[in-house]
């Protein structure tokens, strides 16, 4: 059991990185618009089906 | 001469495209391609042109039909040329490093994806633009230009698609700020939920029989990841605790707050005095589930965040200044001066007060006095700002501007009501203040009383066990949870809630007040008879020729028969004719030729207060057909007011009109004489709404804010003047007052589950203190009750909540 004083740090060193690219990702604004980027991808569909029509 | 009389009901359809309710008559009514005898609706332009691309060939030739069908801009492309000034880009929109500008647009009547894919199609229509980027919860789009590229060229682009575009000052410091908050809030709950799990996993090892020394490493390190949940996760329920002991009162934060140091440092007293007694994990769980429930809550309220861009908005607009050496000029309203002569055409808004030193026109003061008929002013009269200037250019001499206007100074009055307005204690806050002296009043006793008779060790034990489990979660959680699921639901709805306790007020009231025009009334003219004198087969040929004269002209009257001939005789209209010596008579009408024909379009009795006015077209001096015009009642407003009855509600009629108008109104949407208050102006209506107590005022424009503000819910109705959106606490941003049964229901409902879960709660709370008073209850047998009772009231407001969305919306 001894490899846990080991890998338990190695796993929370893990998991802090998921929260620092949380943090980033938050801060670089990828949350800030929720409700247009459901609908843009959407339209894009749409639009390639006009273009190969 | 067979007199002919059409009148036709208003209704409801469904926009063809994106399945948007659409009140027709409506001017985006066209004939539908597959089959000309049906007529099909949409409720944008942008909606049609969609609908448009996909039903025909391409888009080019989209623009083609569009330029070729009238391509009736809405204004000229020389209003935006202020937006390539010099002095207009370095202020508002600098050079990047790149060498690009970006600004951003208010857009009105964006509506759905249809409107999103033809606004971001922009840098496909104009060269000049590297990016379009739409907001639509907010109704934003964010353009960036190149160095070629023209504020104005995009403006008009815009505005000839149909979505008027507001210029947003660059972003304001407060929207930096909220920008800021809303990110650091996200951090918080994030870290939180990241932190937590960890300690959960370590928790659940102890739990499962790890001891000696790999259990004490679990534990420091459970100890470690709390130190950033209780540090910077739970921030602000320290801030909100200091606050609300600073100013004397209880919150339902200062317990939570109490709870966690106290018991954050009982676990580390624990952790180094050897004992065991620690539970890090409910407590980051604890502060995790509370963030996640406020932020949760503060979403569902941004959806009405557009409201408060409209401050911004007011200084958005351009207007036309005359130099003194008569060179005309374009400027920001806020730069006007006293004494600067301004040009204000027909269509336009004053942007200032001031007095008319040339030329003579009809204006629109209905933001100001309610009046819904046109006034005649001319040269020495004074005009308002906000009012309207309906019938031909005038030159007006400043007086005041800004905040020294009329409605400036209004608009300063009613900020002042609001901020002095009596804070409603809300039921919630109420209970928890008792709840929450018993609890203290408890815990100090318990530790006093263990203290006295075991140790120091006990009585903290026991008394941070009672704190934790009879933390306020029906208060804390269930709470805010209820009122934002019905929150979230009404803003789907069309209902903007702006803060949470309106919701109670909403469900307390006992009478509601109506206001006439624009709100159970459409607050337009609109045609209600056709009676033509001449043959129908003679009468087609004048079609286009009437259209076309009606079409020049701002005034109400013209605009009513432009939008009927559009409805009715679409097949006969040609956008290409040409007027030629038009001409506009204050008060009295237009007139035009038209090819060989010589065109007026009059007044026939200008009975003013007559619910319905008469006017009347006619050809070589010739009457060829009488138009009735009324302000029309709302389809759906007379079932509405049967619903409400239902709800035992007194329902009350309020408009500045004169008796006759709100009588026959009234009866239609089937009110009593007693219940129809007339010729009130906007003092009195604030008294009278003041004087109901619990009232509900619905209403739009500056003559009505004061008494949204008197009355204990105010609710705006959209088609409504921005200024009202800024006193009211519920914005219904559907027409007419069809979400209003919804509302309150959606809101006496809400108020019943979280009086059933304090009620869950409590009794709760009542068995589990007596349980750790006997010693029942230790820490840890209280970190699984909290959580169990937690769920217990979720679980009865989701079921509760869900239940009213299937049986009401």
């Amino acid at each position: 059991m001894e490899v846990l004083y080991l890998l338990v740090p190695f796993a929370l060193l893990l998991g802090g990185f998921f929260i620092a690219g949380f943090i980033w990702s938050v801060k670089s604004g990828h949350y800030d618009d929720l409700e247009t980027p459901a609908h843009r991808i959407l339209i894009d569909e749409q639009e390639e089906e006009i273009e190969n029509d | 001469m067979v007199p002919k009389q059409r009148h036709f009901q208003s209704s409801l359809k469904l926009c063809a495209h994106c399945q948007l309710e659409v009140v027709v008559p409506s001017y985006l009514t066209v004939a539908d391609d597959n089959d000309q005898s049906k007529e099909i609706v949409f409720c944008c332009n942008g909606c049609r042109a969609v609908y448009q691309i996909l039903h025909q060939e391409g888009m080019e030739r989209y623009y083609q039909l569009k330029e070729a069908g009238g391509g009736q801009a809405y204004v000229s492309a020389d209003n935006y040329l202020f937006l390539d000034s010099e002095q207009f880009l370095e202020q508002s929109a600098p050079l990047n490093n790149q060498g690009e500008r970006e600004l951003s647009f208010y857009l009105q009547g964006v509506h759905c994806v249809a409107c999103l894919w033809l606004i971001e199609q922009l840098p496909k229509v104009d060269n000049g633009v590297v990016l379009s980027q739409l907001n639509m919860g907010q109704g934003v789009v964010r353009v960036r230009i190149s160095r070629d590229g023209l504020f104005s060229k995009v403006a008009t682009t815009l505005d000839r698609w149909g979505y008027r575009p507001f210029v947003l000052s660059s972003e304001g410091q407060l929207e930096k700020l909220q920008k800021r908050e809303d990110r650091q809030d996200l951090i918080r709950v994030g870290l939180a939920a990241g932190c937590a799990a960890n300690i959960m996993l370590f928790a659940i090892a102890i739990y499962g029989g790890a001891a000696g020394d790999l259990g004490r490493y679990f534990e420091w390190l459970s100890l470690l990841l709390s130190i950033p949940v209780l540090t910077y996760s739970a921030a602000p329920f320290y801030r909100s605790a200091w606050g609300s002991l600073q100013s004397g009162t209880i919150s339902i934060d200062l317990p939570i707050a109490i709870a966690l140091v106290v018991g954050w440092i009982s676990g580390l007293w624990q952790l180094l005095s050897g004992g065991h007694h620690i539970y890090f994990d409910s407590l980051t769980i604890l502060v995790f589930l509370l963030l996640t429930s406020r932020l949760l809550l503060k979403r569902a309220q941004q959806r009405g965040m557009k409201l408060s861009l409209f401050n911004t908005l007011f200084g958005g607009g351009h207007i036309r200044k005359e130099g003194p050496n008569g060179a005309v000029e374009e400027v920001l309203p806020s730069s006007l001066l006293i004494g600067d002569v301004m040009l204000v055409a027909a269509g336009e808004q004053f942007a200032a007060d001031g007095v008319i030193i040339d030329g003579s026109t009809l204006i629109n003061n209905s933001m100001l006095s309610g009046e819904s008929c046109p006034v005649k002013v001319g040269k020495g009269e004074m005009v308002y700002s906000a009012a309207l200037n309906l019938d031909s250019e005038i030159k007006v001499k400043v007086t005041a501007s800004g905040e020294q206007t009329r409605v400036g100074q209004v608009l300063q009055e009613i900020e002042q009501g609001l901020n002095q307005r009596a804070p409603i204690t809300k039921a919630v806050d109420r209970l928890a203040h008792y709840f929450l002296l018993v609890l203290f009043s408890l815990a100090t006793l318990t530790f006093i009383f263990f203290l006295w008779r075991d140790d120091l060790a006990t009585a903290l034990l026991r008394s941070v066990t009672l704190i934790i489990v009879s933390c306020p979660c029906a208060l804390g959680l269930a709470t805010p949870l209820a009122l934002t699921r019905t929150i979230s639901k009404l803003a789907a709805e069309g209902i903007i809630v702006r803060r949470e306790e309106v919701l109670e007020r909403t469900s307390q009231i006992q009478e509601i007040f109506l206001d006439k025009t624009g709100t159970i009334t459409y607050g337009v003219m609109q045609v209600v008879g056709w009676e033509e004198s001449v043959p129908s087969t003679q009468m087609q040929e004048y079609y286009a020729a009437v259209y076309m004269v009606a079409k020049r002209s701002n005034h109400p009257v013209s605009q009513a028969i432009t939008s009927y001939l559009e409805e009715h005789y679409h097949q006969w209209l040609d956008g290409r004719l040409m007027v030629e010596e038009f001409s506009e008579q204050p008060g009295e009408g237009s007139q035009g030729r038209v090819g060989e024909y010589q065109l007026a379009i009059g007044r026939i009795d200008a009975l003013s207060g007559a619910a319905l006015s008469r006017s009347g077209v006619s050809i070589d001096g010739k009457m060829i057909v009488e138009i009735g015009l009324t302000d029309q009642l709302r389809p759906d407003s007379t079932k509405i007011v049967s619903q409400l009855r239902q709800l035992d509600l007194k329902i009350r009629l309020l408009t500045g009109d004169n008796r006759e108008v709100a009588s026959t109104i009234g009866q239609k949407v089937g009110l009593t004489e007693d219940e129809i208050y007339s010729e009130v102006g906007p003092e009195r209506k604030g008294e009278i709404v003041e004087g109901s107590g619990a009232g509900l005022m619905v209403g739009d424009g500056a003559n009505d804010a004061l008494a949204l503000t008197k009355a204990s819910v105010g609710v705006a109705v959209k088609g409504s003047v921005e200024m009202g959106m800024n006193v009211c606490d519920l914005y219904f941003t559907r027409d007419g007052i069809r979400p209003l049964y919804r509302l309150i229901v959606a809101a006496q409902e809400t108020m019943r589950i979280i009086y059933r879960n304090l009620a869950i709660s409590i009794l709760y709370n009542l068995v589990v203190v007596v349980l750790t008073l006997q010693g029942v209850l230790n820490p840890l047998l209280a970190a699984i009750l909290m959580p169990i009772s937690s769920l217990t009231v979720l679980l009865s407001t989701i079921w509760g909540t869900g239940k009213l969305r299937r049986e009401i919306f």
